[in-house]
């Protein structure tokens, strides 16, 4: 009996036993398993769940005006996001949240509904919506911060800053020519965090701290910017402008002191029909640098300043000017039409003539003429490397027509940017000396350290005296011709205006009563400090002396204040053949050819 | 008698010694230890287990106590963490708000609606005669008298600076 009972006990031990060791080496198995041979998946998984990589984006650097003021900067703003596995009820929190992200409900619920581990809700919003937000405690909504650009200016210089996108990425502008720059090196934190997103104690933890992009300092006077935009948003509004651009330079650098672009009807919809005379606001892009049109009238001056420095005419040189002139098949007129008189150069150039300077362009001959275009800059690049620059339009010399010489004279065939112009005038103001335009005048990195920009390049197109003597004529424009408006009490202006017709777009031809007017000038005319350009797109009156020549006069007149320019002494004094007053018709003036000149003859031609 | 009786007892002496060289090659020879010897060596064994136990109690209390400086230490890195995050934040609104306050269109708007600020309809500057140019401008005017802006505004006419200057004087 005990004998039996004791054997059953010995059994049930060993069944035991074996049960035992066999749950132990299932057990051991599947530790084997799991800690040897699948050791790197379950160790990968570990840390998925635990390791978490952020990467963190870099304070975009700011831009300032050349004075240090802000122009652009980034803040930190709340960006809203979800777990939607977090969430338990995906309608009933959209519903919160909608009116307070100003999100539609059923785009929030739809995102919320998601099978995913996060989505966005309302990216870098205000800080009391981020506060209101909060306040709701949903379940699965969380908050991160995210830089935001700003202009604090609001809208000044706007179309040359550009924009940026909503991953902080340079799209347009300034913003996107030196985005590598700007955005800097995003830093990364690898930190082991608990199922609540706390920092586990003592686990693992890197941090790479970002790094600050680089500040980027232009070379923009943000009150005479200010004041170029206002003076020209006023214009737009008296002459009923499609919009206009305006463009001052340091004459000795070549640095852009302000550069307006404004268009009328700024705030319209988009796809809207262009508005006139209204609304003036920034351009959605720089045309100053971007957009080309036919100068017109201003351009007379490269091909009087190519005559004189051939040695072809001297300023007073007279030349007897009919009132048209056929050239192949076309007959090209003055605007005014005059008797044939005899006129100087200077007075060709002060009465803006039509025929005068065709009849110097062909002195001067088609390659001659091409040279000084191209060198005045026409037909590439200023160097500002500005996302988008246009090279503007010059036909090379080989495919020009019988009337590409007379047209490009006189500133029609040839297409350039307000830019390009500017740097034009810019050249005979410096002695005949091209100066590269500049926007940046320096970087400053991290460590507050100043990289300069390299100076402008810069090359001789006229000889010195030739400038001197194109200096006088052009004060004779503002003085007695037809660039009044632009004269500014106590000082010497030299410039140039330009009335030119407006090309259709897509076809051959001009659109009817559609004009380009614009001045282009610098001041003071004896030791010039500041170039600047204005350009009217389609105005009322469509003179450039009438509607661009004032403006320039205001903008010019507060930048000689603003940068303390004095006028030159007494005893400096412009090479001046002075045009006679009798020969110089008041208003303005036209450029290229009519509707009515392009038929046959009946022309009036005369001098050489 | 004696002698008999006693001879054996004698010899059985001398047949032991072989006899506990058998023993003591079945059993080792035990002798009594004295009691000092006896208490030292569960007296160390005792004092070493206490001192491991002690630096091992010691150890794990200051394992842990480290955990506990290094876990506040971690919330304190990050705390500071948000408090530089904070700071750098608010700093950057200030700016922001400070650049937004001098932006000469918020002045310009600002001067008209709290200090009745009126645009000039033009705007006369001044200058000074003897700075005044040579070049026979048309549209000079003759020193020694203030000019109004533009062309367009030359029917205004000069006014005479001997009668402006003084008021100048007073600003």
């Amino acid at each position: 009996m005990r004998r039996t009972a004791d054997a059953r006990a010995r059994r049930r031990l060993w069944t035991f036993f074996v049960v035992l060791l066999l749950g132990f080496a299932v057990i051991g198995a599947r530790l084997g398993q799991v800690q040897v041979l699948a050791a790197d998946r379950y160790v990968e998984v570990g840390e998925q769940q635990r390791v978490r990589t952020v990467v963190q984006a870099a304070d975009r650097g700011s831009i300032f005006d050349r004075e240090g003021r802000d122009l652009a900067l980034s803040v930190q703003q709340q960006t809203v996001w979800a777990n939607p596995r977090l969430v338990n009820d995906p309608l009933q929190a959209a519903a919160a949240l909608a009116p307070i992200l100003d999100v539609d409900v059923a785009l929030l619920r739809a995102r919320l509904s998601r099978d995913a581990a996060f989505v966005y809700l309302a990216r870098k919003v205000s800080d009391d919506v981020a506060a209101k937000a909060r306040a709701l405690s949903l379940d699965g909504v969380f908050f991160l911060d995210e830089p935001k650009r700003f202009l604090p200016a609001e809208r000044l210089a706007a179309p040359v800053l550009g924009k940026v996108g909503i991953d902080n990425e340079g799209l347009s502008g300034l913003e996107r020519q030196y985005d590598t720059a700007l955005k800097g090196r995003p830093g990364l934190l690898v930190a082991e965090r608990d199922p609540h997103g706390r920092d586990i104690a003592g686990g693992v933890r890197t941090f790479r701290p970002s790094a600050r992009g680089d500040d980027l300092v232009l070379t923009i006077d943000r009150s005479l910017q200010y004041e170029t935009e206002r003076a020209l948003g006023r214009e737009i509004v008296t002459a009923n402008a499609l919009g206009g651009i305006a463009i001052v330079m340091a004459t000795g650098t070549g640095e852009i002191l302000a550069l307006a672009n404004m268009t009328a009807g700024a705030n319209r919809e988009p796809g809207a029909p262009p508005a006139r005379g209204v609304d003036p606001g920034p351009a959605s892009s720089n045309m100053a640098v971007t957009n080309v049109y036919e100068p017109g009238s201003v351009n007379k001056m490269i091909t009087i300043a190519g005559t004189i420095e051939e040695g072809l005419v001297r300023p007073s040189d007279e030349l007897v000017v009919p009132s048209t002139i056929q050239v192949a098949d076309h007959l090209f007129s003055e605007h005014d039409p005059h008797p044939t008189e005899k006129w100087s150069v200077t007075e060709i150039m002060a009465n803006s003539s039509n025929v005068g300077s065709i009849m110097l362009g062909q002195r001067l001959g088609k390659l001659r003429l091409d040279r000084y275009l191209r060198q005045f800059g026409f037909g590439s690049k200023s160097g500002l490397g500005f996302p988008g620059e246009s090279s503007g339009l010059l036909l090379d010399p080989k495919k020009w027509s019988g009337t590409s010489l007379p047209t490009m004279s006189i500133g029609q065939g040839v297409a350039v940017t307000a830019l390009q112009m500017l740097a034009a005038y810019n050249t005979v103001a410096n002695g005949g000396v091209y100066v590269a335009p500049k926007l940046v005048r320096s970087t400053v990195g991290v460590d507050g350290a100043q990289h300069p920009t390299p100076p402008s390049p810069t090359r001789r197109v006229l000889s010195q005296r030739t400038a001197a003597q194109v200096t006088g004529m052009l004060t004779q424009v503002v003085e007695v011709g037809t660039g009044k408006a632009a004269a500014i009490e106590g000082y010497s202006v030299a410039g140039k205006t330009g009335t030119a017709r407006k090309p259709l777009v897509g076809v051959r031809g001009y659109k009817e009563g559609a004009y380009v007017s614009s001045f282009a000038g610098f001041v003071p005319a004896e030791r010039p400090a500041l170039t600047a350009i204005v350009m009217m797109d389609e105005p009322t009156p469509i003179y450039g002396g009438l509607v661009a020549a004032p403006v320039f006069a205001e903008v010019s007149r507060y930048g000689l204040r603003q940068f303390r320019i004095p006028p030159p002494p007494r005893t400096e004094k412009i090479e001046v053949h002075e045009a006679s007053p009798s020969a110089v018709r008041d208003v303005g003036e036209v450029g290229g050819r009519t509707a009515t000149t392009i038929s046959p003859p009946a022309a009036k031609t005369s001098g050489p | 008698m004696t002698a008999a009786t006693y001879a054996p007892a004698r010899r059985a002496p001398r047949h032991q010694p072989d006899t506990r060289r058998e023993r003591s090659a079945a059993h080792p020879t035990l002798r009594v230890v004295p009691r000092a010897h006896t208490r030292r060596a569960p007296r160390r064994r005792r004092l070493f287990l206490t001192v491991m136990t002690t630096v091992s109690f010691l150890c794990l209390i200051g394992v842990a106590a480290m955990q506990v400086v290094i876990t506040q230490g971690q919330f304190e890195l990050a705390r500071l963490h948000r408090q530089a995050a904070d700071n750098q934040a608010r700093y950057d609104r200030l700016r922001l708000e400070v650049a937004e306050l001098e932006s000469p269109a918020v002045v310009v708007a600002t001067a008209q609606r709290r200090l009745g600020m009126v645009p000039p309809p033009r705007v006369v500057y001044l200058a000074p005669p003897a700075a005044r140019p040579g070049a026979g401008a048309a549209n000079a005017v003759s020193p020694g008298t203030v000019t109004t802006r533009g062309t367009q505004d030359q029917a205004s006419g000069p006014t005479d600076w001997s009668r402006l200057k003084p008021h100048l004087a007073e600003r």
